[in-house]
């Protein structure tokens, strides 16, 4: 279980989240939803350890409080953050991109098993193991992303809108090896999106996120149906009745 | 051929020296002007143990390097890291520290000035020839690359075949990236600083053992190490070694056949050529 509570972050004078709480399970998919610059990226790099927190914020994988540990600390307490710029070795073939996500203390057992748990999921980075990472698509290199921090044996994977540059089929797709990653290898994902409908339909549950407030939460099947979902992040028109 | 071989000799030195420069530079992003600092403090400190205890430089390794490793790591966690947590690009970080470590140079430099006057110095090291493919060289050259040599390849292996090198190698590939796979960023920039403080201390002891020295030299070594590591492309080990061999070379052709005066100003020469031609170092891709 991964519980985030009481989170709040400030730039300076901005304050970008407002007490935020959250929870997820593993083996579960869990969907942010909300527009730019509600503070979604914030909250994902928020656990993650990249920006800081004000005092009272507690952050806690099986119990066990991280909010006062730094970055590195927070990925050998299991929990993987691919950020908005992919967080990947551009310049390091596909290979050893992977062969550094296993870096953490927690993956040293077993690394050959998760490699090839993970060439299963993405056969594609398979076939590309020594090509640089820059010079591979967009979509590759999201790949190379998920890989990558599967790699470290995360209990939870914090994605920051993975299907950002995706072409429509690629998401689908993306989506669907999301779903995999959550039933086969019993990780929670926690997964901040805008693209509201193909994230709920693979999603569990569903956080929506307005200018830094919870602005509300259920499952994912019920927010599907929810007015201000429809409306917000749909595009539909409400039809009363 | 005499002047290849005296050139290579030299070269293997200078690649300690540019070494500890590009693991400062690459892996914690600090251009470390006062880099020359270390290593005219490594030749001091040679000689003190040579001349006062009797103790070979090889063996006074044992001592300077570790002493080059501790003054470094204080230095770093000291005065430079409060600068790079303040700093909020790379760019002002840079800046930051070219200015305090160029401060740095010039505290160093007065205080061994202080210490030990402004004479030239210099100590009989294994001062006897040694026939080399029908030519004689000093034996104390040959001895510095030997050791230089097998330093390199000691920091090679530990860089590209352990754990904690490849650690090394990622936060200078990419820190942010390095981060989220559960490096410790900033131990790791920590560590890198103090061993190039550590090499380049290496480099300094045995340069003492052919090479007078005097307190304000620091300056022309750094430039010198400057030099080689962006010929080489910074961070790039194999690209180091073989700047500062081609440097060595390029120096000993000049000195012995046009002018020694002018060892200087054919480096330059080279620096501006690479600069111009191959501002990535000899073996840099195109950049990322």
């Amino acid at each position: 279980m991964l519980e985030i509570e009481r989170v709040s972050v400030r730039y300076g004078r901005h304050q970008a989240l407002f007490d935020v709480s959250a929870r997820l399970e593993r083996g579960r998919i869990a969907v942010l939803l909300g527009a730019n610059g509600a503070g979604k990226s914030t909250f994902l790099k928020a656990i993650g350890g990249l920006v800081s927190t004000r005092p009272g914020a507690s952050i806690r994988v099986g119990g066990i409080e991280i909010a006062g540990l730094p970055a590195h600390g927070r990925v050998e307490a299991g929990v993987a953050l691919v950020p908005e710029n992919r967080g990947i070795f551009r310049s390091l073939s596909v290979a050893e991109n992977l062969h550094l996500g296993g870096y953490a203390q927690r993956a040293r057992a077993d690394g050959g098993a998760r490699l090839g748990q993970v060439l299963n999921l993405f056969p594609r980075l398979g076939e590309r193991l020594g090509q640089t990472v820059r010079t591979m698509s967009g979509g590759e290199q999201q790949m190379v992303a998920m890989g990558r921090a599967l790699m470290s044996h995360p209990d939870f994977l914090l994605l920051d809108e993975p299907s950002l540059g995706l072409s429509p089929i690629l998401s689908q797709e993306m989506f669907r090896t999301l779903r995999r990653i959550a039933d086969e290898t019993d990780v929670g994902v926690l997964l901040v999106e805008q693209n509201a409908k193909l994230s709920l339909g693979i999603a569990d549950d569903c956080y929506l996120l307005e200018n830094g407030h919870i602005a509300g939460q259920g499952p994912a099947e019920e927010m599907k149906r929810s007015p201000d979902v429809l409306r917000a992040y749909l595009g539909e028109e409400v039809v009363p009745g | 051929m005499e002047i290849l071989i005296t050139g290579v000799l030299l070269g293997g030195t200078y690649a300690l020296i540019a070494l500890g420069l590009t693991l400062q530079y690459g892996v914690a992003r600090i251009m470390n002007l006062a880099n020359g600092e270390t290593l005219v403090a490594a030749c001091f400190g040679a000689w003190l143990l040579f001349t006062a205890a009797q103790i070979s430089p090889l063996w006074g390794l044992l001592i300077i390097a570790p002493l080059g490793f501790v003054a470094n790591g204080l230095i770093y966690a000291g005065l430079l890291r409060p600068l790079v947590r303040r700093a909020v690009t790379q760019g002002a970080l840079e800046v930051d520290a070219i200015l305090a470590t160029f401060g740095l140079l010039f505290l160093f430099e007065g205080a061994m000035h202080l210490i030990f006057g402004g004479s030239f110095f210099n100590y009989q090291f294994l001062a006897v020839p040694f026939e080399l493919l029908g030519e004689s060289y000093a034996l104390n050259r040959v001895v510095a690359f030997a050791a230089a040599a097998i330093i390199s390849v000691l920091l090679a292996f530990f860089l590209y075949r352990t754990r904690f090198g490849t650690a090394i190698r990622a936060v200078a590939v990419d820190p942010d990236a390095a981060r989220l796979v559960a490096i410790d960023v900033e131990f790791v920039a920590l560590f890198a600083f103090a061993l190039g403080g550590a090499i380049t201390a290496c480099g300094g002891a045995l340069l003492s053992t052919f090479y007078t020295f005097e307190a304000s030299m620091g300056g022309i070594f750094m430039i010198k190490a400057l030099i080689i590591v962006i010929m080489g492309g910074v961070g790039d080990v194999r690209g180091a070694v073989l700047a500062a061999l081609i440097l060595g070379v390029i120096e000993t052709l000049v000195a012995s056949l046009v002018d020694p005066g002018l060892t200087l100003t054919a480096t330059y020469g080279l620096f501006v050529t690479i600069l111009l031609f191959r501002p990535q170092g000899l073996f840099g891709g195109a950049a990322g």
